[in-house]
């Protein structure tokens, strides 16, 4: 199931290769979907009151190395594969009008949800990092060779060499830890409890902190949201900055329970230092894309502060801190990952209509495109934690559980909801209101098509905020689970 | 009433604007839209009415509250539930009565905007958020009811946002509360985790309010800690001292907007936060800094409003001071005192924002006192409307501002004596004000380019039913409502009384000293003196203090930025040196030069030594065999 889930857009990219260039965006579109409604299906039947894995396959791959072909759903990944799984189709859609060599582009996309599906669904390191690093060959290609400006070469260099020195620490972690348990299995690995040295940690945590990412390592990421063409910059900032929060659940609080405990507080001052670097940087950018990749810079880490609480423990609490603050972080994923990849899409629509996507070159959109205002507005009320929208029920549940085991560094944090609203208000006053720019007068509103690929997100956005319970069930057990 | 119906009823009153929302978002008709929002806002209203009297046969400590699970997390639960007591059902009934009145006015008010719809949608949006906020029972559900009315209060003041002001307003008016909203939001969290519970109240005794809080944080009891974290959320939304400077510019929004959202309800709600979560400021002992803060602003916005010359502002810093009154009602008197005050401010302020809101429609949209003058005989209806709620506020005897002031006063006289001489002085001064801006608006000639007429009767009918309300209520729900709520102690002495009319006689004498026989609009003021004019400052202090560091905090974490550039940047051109000394010393000069072309050249030339006699001379070949074979007889001879 799961394999056919990841494998469907693979298929799809090789049939591109048959079929003349004019079908590639139909059969791209018809991979993503299948893996969407198998995504859907699975979450359907998935059982909320069950707490292991399901839908698990496991087929020995390597015996001598201990490496088996091992994938499988529980409440750690539920979520954030059918995250995946519904963007893939709709980045797809968002690039029907792609025109420049539309096969090798929409090859290289399906080859990038392949590599996502695969990452979410992994439970063998071996073949996890092969999809971990399977995920960054087409966003280089994507980014080089159909990204915007002149700074789209040196953004996806940075882009993967970042990445790459992340991976290579993490792959040097994982082999040391392989000679120490003799297994690559997350799931034995986690149940072993091997202690090991703090540099093997250290290592496959640089990994992560790059994907993220959590500053001071997150250089990489404004220039590559700001380059990479609209369709993959919405899988960037929706599902990629994902990989490293969803390496955290799968790997860091698992397997080094003991480790995340004791650097628990370094890791929630890194993670308040990039909540607030993200949101004050984005207060000076000027550069809507850039603007946003901050803010998701800002809004990701959040979740890197609710995995911190996880390692602190205290005594006679009255909430459940850890539940908490997971299930806020799990929640969190999928609500920025919405919202963010909306707004990338719609500032990815003002570029295209006008060729422009500073924050001052525009004025008075509200009054010329009423529809897109109002989406827009939607999205960027969520990104700001408005409630009964997805983003607050999420970070409240981050911040009720962080506050109960570390109420200093959650106080600091709330300091970054205030700079939120300050930038993401100015980005609408400036785009939306005060007299119409004469240039732009004649600007077209949403599209039948446009309004479609909005629909399903904005329809989640509201579901996940007024009744989170919906989407939080999955993990439910999960929860009780992890000591 | 049965405990099924009372809890559809509950859900009902907020749901129905909620539903009109919803409904009204797509429309373009704006008649229609507004038919729809007024027969949604009608039923919240009938429903409303009918909670308030169900509340009203309940004893003190009763009170009906219905659970809807919303989230359950670990161990933790959290669900939304409603609670009906005297305080919801008072405060239910006044937000939708008063709301379905400015519903009304505003379908003639709004007439000709293009985006009518879109304003109804937002106002029911709006009145779906207070009522949730008004009923909820649960401190998050609160919040985020609290959040909701904040955002269309947002929308509704940039409502017109083809003007840069309107637009600045309503973000101005957004981040200022949000500030509030993030000590409110900790407070929350702080309850959540000491209490375990986000619940106010439920039967088993074990709400957030129901419960004994021991502990202490940084020292202070937890009580006091979390009682004055939420108090910032009310002075954020109620427009408090230091935190007042939204809400004059809030003015920007249409007058019906005003009226609603900027006058009557949604700045109440910082107030009705408060009485909602009386016990924890009882226990926690913080009720004096409540009644300071109210003190204080109460005074600074009466004086700042003598300055102005805007009709709008005058009345917008009258509300921050009516606001703050109603702080001090609850931090003296308790909660029945402050709300009472809440109620009755509630309709003549709705009633005076609307009269303005009449004034400036007749006027052609001319908000400028200096501008108008000689009113009362073109809109006989507006002035004695307006009038009737110059008096409320004014405390003048009888009239329903009177008797909940004097509550206020009297409360303030027996617990805290400087802040009754406060909330005295700043009595004296709304007199003076409302005296000043009366005689410049109704009486003489008119001094604007049209000229004025009296609004439509679709307008006029609502003001005139709110000045009934205006002049009467008091009286006639005094007794029952400070019997109803929870009220402090204290006993009402002839001095009060004496001050409370001294002040509201002496105010509104002194004002007609001072106006009288001016040539007003044309000679200087006397009162609007620099300072006032510029309202103290405030905007130009905080843009020097607060704007700096937010600046310079902005300056650093770019500044930051650049740093982690320029050492990426150092670390690249390392790389680069690194990867240049290995290619040249180590592989070209090493590698290539000495141990690879260094060998094979060594090969070559030995190769090549050894090749040049093989050049295919025959003679030399000769020559060689000959050569040879001499030193190979040598060889075998000689040895």
């Amino acid at each position: 199931m799961i394999t056919a889930l990841t494998l469907a857009p693979v298929v799809a990219a090789v049939l591109m290769l048959a079929l003349p260039e004019a079908r590639a965006r139909a059969v791209a579109l018809v991979g993503a979907l299948v893996s969407l409604a198998l995504a859907v299906w699975m979450l359907v039947q998935f059982d909320i009151t069950a707490a292991g894995l399901q839908f698990s396959e496991k087929v020995a791959w390597i015996p001598a190395l201990g490496v088996d072909y091992f994938v499988g759903l529980d409440g750690t990944n539920a979520l954030v594969l059918l995250l995946s799984a519904l963007l893939a189709p709709l980045a797809v859609a968002a690039s029907w009008q792609h025109t420049d060599r539309p096969r090798t582009y929409f090859a290289l996309l399906s080859l990038l949800f392949t590599g996502l599906f695969g990452t979410f669904t992994a439970l063998n390191f071996f073949h996890w990092f092969l999809y971990w690093e399977l995920v960054l060959v087409p966003s280089f290609f994507l980014i080089k060779l159909f990204g915007k400006g002149g700074e789209r070469h040196s953004a996806a260099l940075n882009f993967v060499l970042f990445t790459v020195l992340g991976s290579v620490a993490m792959l040097i972690g994982f082999l040391f830890l392989h000679q120490q348990t003799g297994t690559f299995d997350f799931i034995k690995l986690a149940e072993k409890g091997v202690p090991v040295s703090p540099l093997i940690f250290c290592a496959i945590l640089a990994g992560l902190w790059v994907k993220v990412p959590l500053a001071p390592l997150h250089i990489w990421q404004a220039p590559a949201y700001a380059a990479a063409p609209t369709p993959v910059a919405m899988l960037l900032t929706g599902v990629m900055s994902k990989m490293g929060v969803y390496g955290f659940l799968r790997i860091i609080v698992p397997i080094f329970p003991e480790q995340l405990k004791q650097h628990a507080g370094t890791l929630m001052a890194f993670a308040l230092l990039t909540i607030l670097w993200g949101a004050f940087v984005a207060l000076r950018q000027t550069d809507l894309k850039r603007l946003l990749a901050f803010s998701s810079l800002n809004h990701v880490a959040y979740c890197v502060l609710g995995v911190g609480a996880l390692g602190i423990t205290a005594d006679g609490l009255k909430v459940d801190a850890h539940a908490l603050a997971r299930q806020g972080v799990i929640l969190q994923l999928f609500a920025h990952g919405l919202a963010a990849a909306g707004l990338f899409y719609l500032v990815g629509l003002l570029e295209e209509r006008t060729g422009l996507r500073g924050r001052n070159d525009f004025g008075g959109l509200s009054a010329v495109t009423p529809r897109f205002a109002a989406v827009f507005f939607i999205l960027t009320f969520c990104s700001l934690g408005l409630p009964f929208m997805a983003g607050f029920a999420a970070e409240f549940l981050i911040f009720s559980g962080t506050f109960a085991v570390a109420p200093g560094v959650t106080v600091a944090a709330t300091l970054g909801l205030l700079a939120t609203a300050v930038f993401l208000l100015t980005m609408l006053q400036r785009v939306f209101t005060g007299p119409v720019n004469e240039q732009n007068k004649s600007m077209p509103d949403l599209t039948r098509n446009e309004i479609l690929i909005l629909t399903p997100i904005i329809i989640l956005v509201f579901w996940a905020g007024i009744y989170p319970a919906t989407w939080l069930e999955f993990s439910q057990k999960l929860t009780q689970l992890i000591p | 009433m049965s405990t099924t119906t009372l809890t559809l009823i509950l859900t009902l009153i907020p749901l129905l604007p909620l539903l009109a929302a919803t409904l009204t978002c797509g429309l373009q008709n704006g008649r229609r839209a507004a038919a729809v929002a007024i027969v949604a806002m009608l039923g919240s209203c009938g429903l409303a009415i009918a909670a308030l009297i169900e509340s009203w046969g309940m004893s003190e400590a009763q009170r009906y509250t219905n659970d809807i699970p919303w989230l359950t997390v670990g161990e933790t639960s959290i669900s939304f539930d409603f609670v009906l007591d005297p305080l919801t059902g008072v405060m239910a009934a006044m937000v939708t009565f008063i709301g379905l009145l400015i519903f009304i006015y505003s379908a003639g008010y709004m007439k000709d905007d293009q985006r009518m719809a879109r304003f109804f949608c937002y106002l029911s949006l709006f009145a779906a958020g207070m009522l949730g906020l008004v009923l909820a029972n649960s401190l998050l559900l609160l919040f985020m009811c609290w959040e909701i009315v904040g955002v269309a209060s947002y929308l509704l003041i940039s409502f017109w946002n083809h003007k840069p002001e309107a637009a600045a307003a309503g973000k101005k008016a957004f981040i200022v509360t949000r500030i509030g909203d993030i000590g409110f939001l900790i407070g929350i969290l702080l309850a959540f985790k000491t209490t375990g519970t986000l619940t106010l109240y439920n039967e088993a005794g074990s709400g957030m309010l129901q419960q004994d809080l021991t502990g202490t944080v940084f020292g202070i009891s937890v009580a006091a800690v979390i009682s004055l974290l939420l108090f910032m959320g009310a002075v954020g939304k109620s427009g408090q001292l230091p935190l007042h400077v939204w809400l004059p510019d809030a003015m920007e929004g249409p007058t019906p907007v005003s009226a609603l959202i900027h006058a009557a309800t949604m700045v109440a709600a910082g107030v009705f936060l408060v009485a909602r979560t009386f016990p924890l400021f009882e226990v926690g002992g913080t009720l004096p800094v409540v009644a300071w803060v109210g003190a204080i602003t109460a005074l600074v916005a009466a004086f700042i409003a003598l300055g102005q010359y805007d009709l709008k502002r005058i009345l917008a810093y009258s509300t921050v001071s009516q606001l703050g009154l109603m702080m001090v009602g609850l931090g003296v008197g308790g909660v029945s005192v402050g709300m009472f005050h809440l109620l009755t401010h509630a309709f003549f302020k709705a009633l005076l924002f609307l009269g303005a809101g009449s004034i400036i429609h007749g006027c052609h949209e001319e908000q400028d006192i200096r501008k108008m003058g000689g009113l009362a005989k073109p809109m006989p209806v507006t002035t004695i409307a307006y009038l009737c709620g110059t008096l409320a506020l004014v405390a003048f005897p009888f009239t329903s501002g009177f008797f909940s002031k004097d509550e206020i006063l009297a409360g303030a006289w027996a617990t805290n004596q400087p802040v009754f001489w406060i909330a005295a002085a700043a009595s004296l001064l709304t007199a003076l004000y409302m005296t000043r801006q009366c005689l410049y608006v109704f009486p003489g000639v008119h001094r604007g380019e049209h000229t004025p007429h009296e609004s439509p009767r679709i307008m006029t009918v609502p003001l005139v039913i709110l000045a009934l309300f205006a002049l009467g209520l008091g009286g006639l729900a005094k007794g029952t409502i400070l019997d109803k709520l929870p009220h402090l102690d204290y006993e009402h002495t002839t001095i009060v009384l004496a001050v409370s009319i001294a002040v509201a006689l002496g105010g509104i004498a002194l004002g007609w000293l001072i106006y009288r026989g001016r040539a007003l609009g044309q000679a200087a003021d006397p009162l609007a003196v620099t300072p006032l004019v510029r309202k103290l400052w405030f905007d130009e202090l905080y843009a020097a203090t607060v704007g700096r560091l937010w600046a310079l905090a902005i300056v650093i974490a770019e500044q930051l930025n650049e740093l982690l550039l320029f050492i990426r940047d150092l670390a690249v051109l390392l790389a680069d040196r690194i990867g240049n000394a290995f290619a040249v010393g180590g592989d070209r000069k090493l590698i290539d030069t000495l141990a690879f072309d260094g060998m094979c050249n060594r090969l070559r030339s030995a190769g090549h030594a050894v090749t040049r006699p093989q050049n295919g001379f025959l003679p030399g070949y000769l020559r060689l065999i000959a050569l040879g074979a001499v030193a190979l007889g040598i060889l075998v001879f000689w040895l």
